[in-house]
């Protein structure tokens, strides 16, 4: 019995030659997720196909109004019809979310190129890296907002702000351990330039784990413009975004658990849904990891 | 050891310095005059006037940046907007239920966390990994309003368990202290105990391959002996940093949760600070914590020596 539990470490290691299409069925994860964020993202997109209504329309007769045929989850505090919250809210928190990732994998990018091609300049970025980094993310998108005013595009803007450090870090390194490999050191031997080593050979080798960061911050962005939005350093109250839903729920919770828990279950979803298509992203992508979160 | 324990400190002050010059820096990035935007629209102009002394705003900038280092490095981090209290005076007052409220967190993840790992990376492939590596995608994704008011939905509504919220310092009873605690503290710890849990396991997975494991248990070491000393010290490194790494992600939910669960600590103050656009507040919090957090990293980096003694700089 003892002896069967030692774990062994896998000798089946993947050969590298099966090709992408062949390991993408194989991965469920990634699947699952994209399909459920196809699904959100239709709804985000067309919420009046699914019956939402106006998401500003105050139906001030019908304050927390119970569940009914004309409101299927009812109604909050100002007469909100809760559904059509919930869709509308999908749309904030993709939105932001998504260019929140693509904003800081395209910044971070250029930061952590920069960063591992020109020496003198290494050191220089990688400090205001680290003094970045040694801020709490949320506290940092709390003074960035505060400062700039509450509004989706600051929120957007403070969430990439944060997000650009780890990825210019992450990008750094992959591109200081690409400098060492024999390819490039002969393309440097031939005589290629600097910008032609970047375009060449540097963007290809970062993007993959550049897509699979970028899909954690979509994750993280979601999160984040939640709880800013939560704790009233986010959108204007009236945007209905889920973080803004709750904020306004937040006093009559007892009475009416659905104004958090709606809002909440759908961002739960949405996360899990990124996360997943994240996970099975590296996964496939990565198959060194394999082992480790397989 | 202690040349290394000062270098390492050293190493700091630049990082730190940083940090103040981008909190101070940020104020610069405001469209207009900052002093307008902090006191909002309804703002008179003796207002407007007052935030502008406040904030030194009617001196140049560099003049102002080195007049708040000073007075920082003193202990000042200047007034705040709308009570007309010291700022760092506001911060001591909220500094406990904050700091308990971290400190039962970091408990509960590293007592949940580590041991979940340790046995999911004892037993890879089984039933309990199995499980372990399908809740972690889970319960990494759970906002932290669904681990908050859910457990207060369950154990404070509808079974009446617990209190709904509120805090109660620690010298008024451990009773009464733990019982408004828990909840927020579980609820915060969600994402950080399985941060910690994953990174145990696969720590402990890269060790748990090695010979001189495998010798341990040949020779017939008990094998939670083998798990918990033999493996779990050399798998530590790894577990340590993230458990300070993770910190950060603590400091910035207590934020929500101290909302949530009306506890009257920093994140709260913050909360205030944001509705009342207390910009020296919101200052001072975001340094103070950016400095706790810089320091914890220290620390932890200076425990890599007592786990690894290899460990020398």
């Amino acid at each position: 019995m003892k002896m069967q539990a030692i774990p062994v470490p896998s000798k089946a290691k993947p050969a590298k030659a099966i090709s992408l299409r062949r390991r993408m069925p194989g991965n469920p994860k990634v699947w699952v997720g994209a399909a459920i964020l196809f699904c959100l993202g239709l709804a985000a997109a067309f919420p009046g196909l699914l019956g939402a209504g106006d998401p500003y329309l105050l139906d001030v007769e019908n304050r927390l109004a119970p569940v009914s045929a004309a409101h299927p989850l009812g109604t909050d505090s100002l007469g909100r019809d809760l559904y059509t919250l919930a869709l509308h809210g999908a749309r904030v928190s993709l939105v932001v979310g998504f260019a929140c990732a693509v904003l800081a994998a395209i910044l971070g990018a250029f930061v952590g190129l920069v960063s591992a091609s020109v020496r003198w300049l290494d050191p220089i970025i990688m400090r205001i890296l680290d003094g970045i980094l040694a801020i709490p993310a949320i506290m940092f998108a709390i003074l960035l907002v505060a400062v700039a005013g509450g509004s989706l595009q600051n929120v957007i803007i403070a969430v990439t702000f944060i997000e650009v450090p780890p990825v210019a870090r992450l990008v750094r390194s992959v591109a200081l351990s690409l400098r060492e490999r024999p390819f490039v050191e002969a393309a440097v031997a031939a005589g290629s330039s600097l910008p032609r080593i970047v375009v060449f050979y540097f963007v290809p080798g970062i993007m993959a784990p550049l897509l699979v960061q970028a899909t954690f911050i979509w994750a993280a962005a979601m999160m984040i413009e939640a709880a800013l939005s939560f704790i009233g350093a986010g959108a204007p109250p009236s945007t209905p975004s889920w973080g803004n839903i709750m904020s306004a729920g937040r006093s009559l919770w007892q009475i009416k658990p659905m104004l958090i828990f709606v809002p909440a279950v759908m961002l739960f979803v949405t996360v899990m849904a990124v996360n997943l298509l994240g996970d099975g992203l590296r996964q496939w992508l990565d198959p060194r990891r394999k082992r480790q979160r397989a | 050891m202690l040349g290394y324990v000062i270098r390492r400190a050293l190493l700091t002050i630049p990082v730190v310095a940083i940090v103040a010059a981008i909190v101070f820096a940020m104020l610069y990035f405001t469209p207009g005059d900052p002093a307008l935007v902090i006191a909002g629209d309804q703002a008179t102009p003796a207002q407007i006037e007052r935030i502008r002394v406040a904030l030194h705003l009617d001196q140049p900038p560099y003049v102002r940046f080195f007049a708040w280092i000073g007075q920082f490095l003193q202990g000042d981090l200047g007034v705040s907007v709308f009570t007309g209290q010291p700022v760092t005076y506001m911060i001591a007052q909220r500094l406990e239920p904050t700091l308990s409220l971290v400190v039962l967190a970091v408990l509960i993840s590293v007592g949940v966390g580590v041991p979940a790992g340790v046995i999911a990376a004892w037993r890879q492939g089984g039933t309990f990994d199995k499980v372990f590596v399908a809740a972690s995608t889970f319960s990494f994704s759970v906002p932290v309003f669904i681990s908050a008011y859910g457990l207060a939905y369950i154990f404070a509504t509808t079974l009446g368990w617990l209190p709904v919220q509120g805090f109660s310092p620690i010298q008024d009873g451990l009773g009464d202290f733990v019982s408004r605690l828990i909840m927020p503290a579980i609820a915060i710890s969600m994402i950080y105990a399985t941060l910690i849990a994953n990174v145990t396991r696969s720590s402990m997975l890269d060790v748990l391959g090695q010979d001189y494991i495998r010798t341990a248990i040949t020779k017939g070491v008990p094998r939670s002996q083998v798990l918990f000393r033999h493996a779990l010290k050399n798998a530590a490194i790894p577990v340590i940093t993230v458990v300070g790494n993770g910190i950060g992600v603590l400091i910035g939910g207590t934020v929500i949760i101290e909302t949530i669960f009306a506890i009257p600590g920093i994140g709260r103050l913050t909360v205030d600070a944001i509705m009342h656009r207390d910009y020296p507040v919101i200052q001072g919090v975001v340094l103070l914590s950016s400095i706790a957090y810089v320091l914890l990293n220290l620390i932890v980096d200076l425990t890599y020596v007592v786990f690894d003694p290899r460990v020398r700089y």
